[in-house]
């Protein structure tokens, strides 16, 4: 099963050196101050802290989930789009998103 | 009760601030002041203490917290304020009666949901985000209007929708010969927002047969992607159907689509816990 990375945004005070950016980081005037993707060092850090920077957001890696908790929890997923569609899957655009959505929902990344 | 009457409430509803309608206007001027805009807003506390909040949420992802109204515009631009400040006078203009069985929290879910889906799809047939937004935001406003107005009445109409398991509007239609659709767009009208988001109010049940996609045709799909994405928490909560001529007209392949679920699922908690009243 992949790891899909995701941004999550933290305090600068949880922040760790190797930690990686998922988004960059702009002082109070829209500067890029480090860009997207760049990795935390303890330099870096430093700085970021003396410019008064309170939170950042970085990458992190989502826990890897029960391959059985998953089909249920799809399944159930499924369920609750036949029951929102209960009136409108005939309708002809309604099909076509329910099938969109089915598709979001059995690919989807847990 | 008639539906003079129920105009007659919109009509008696408190204005919006004065800077508020300041702002609408300028959504159709090209040439805006927006230092003189930016100082105006800064007069009312309260909305420059709840934008300042909302500019400072992780929805737009700043590092560093911005203090004033001036600074706010500066960072992230004069558009994304206006939407700010119009969307937090809009979820301050209605309170709940004491008392009252509407389903405050789900309603407000259902609109930030529905203003979000139309900010995400809006850049895909270029129509603008910011725009969209404010329209999702108030599309079903008149549902408002009438719950708060007019609760024992309302009552009927929750009532008459568990019996028929149907939507709002002909539930709506039933009890006062009016749904919230032609009630919000005499809400639109009378707090002066431009005409196109008052079609898009009017219409957002009653998409165009042909044509290339509009915002009336952005807020439509917005409404239907909402309670598709099962956004507003409610069991019977159900999809109402999509024409094949407005699904054309967006014209999205399957993993724009797909772009679209995953953005809007993403934006809606953000903003649910910034807007919500």
């Amino acid at each position: 099963m992949s790891i899909t990375p995701t941004p999550n945004e933290i305090d600068l005070q949880q922040a760790a050196e190797g930690m990686i950016l998922a988004a960059a980081l702009l002082d109070a005037h829209g500067g890029v101050l480090l860009p997207q993707d760049a990795t935390l060092t303890a330099a870096t850090l430093a700085s970021l802290r003396r410019r008064g920077i309170e939170r950042c957001v970085v990458w992190s890696e989502a826990e890897p989930v029960d391959p059985a908790a998953l089909a249920r929890a799809r399944a159930q997923q499924l369920a609750r789009l036949d029951r929102l569609f209960r009136h409108s899957a005939g309708s002809d655009g309604g099909a076509m998103l329910l099938a969109q959505l089915r598709a979001y929902r059995e690919g989807a990344q847990p | 009760m008639n539906t003079d009457d129920i105009i007659k409430a919109v009509r008696d509803l408190p204005s919006l601030p004065a800077v508020v309608n300041e702002l609408l206007a300028t959504m159709q001027q090209d040439d805006i002041d927006t230092h003189a805009l930016a100082a105006k807003i800064t007069l009312d506390q309260a909305l420059t203490a709840k934008t300042l909040r909302l500019a400072n949420s992780s929805f737009y992802g700043m590092p560093a917290k911005v203090t004033t109204i001036q600074q706010a515009v500066s960072v992230l631009g004069f558009h994304a304020i206006r939407t700010l400040v119009t969307a937090c006078s809009v979820t301050a203009s209605f309170t709940p009666a004491p008392g009252s069985e509407f389903d405050f929290p789900s309603f407000w879910r259902h609109s930030i949901a529905s203003a979000v889906c139309a900010r995400v799809l809006a850049p895909h047939v270029r129509v603008n985000p910011d725009t969209a937004f404010t329209a999702g935001l108030l599309h079903d406003l008149g549902t408002l209007v009438l719950a708060t107005r007019f609760p024992d009445d309302y009552r009927r109409v929750t009532a008459h929708r568990r019996q028929h398991d149907c939507t709002a509007a002909p539930a709506q239609m039933a009890v006062f010969g009016i749904d919230h659709a032609s009630v919000g767009s005499a809400l639109a009208r009378h707090w002066k927002f431009p005409e196109a988001i008052q079609a898009a109010v009017a219409d957002h049940h009653r998409p165009a047969e042909s044509g290339p996609a509009t915002l009336s045709t952005v807020v439509y799909a917005a409404n239907i992607l909402a309670h598709a994405l099962d956004l507003s928490g409610q069991e019977d909560d159900q999809v109402p159907p999509l024409s094949l001529a407005a699904w054309q007209s967006l014209g999205l392949s399957e993993a724009a689509w797909a772009a679209v679920f995953a953005e809007s699922e993403q934006l809606f908690e953000t903003m649910c816990q910034m807007l919500t009243p």
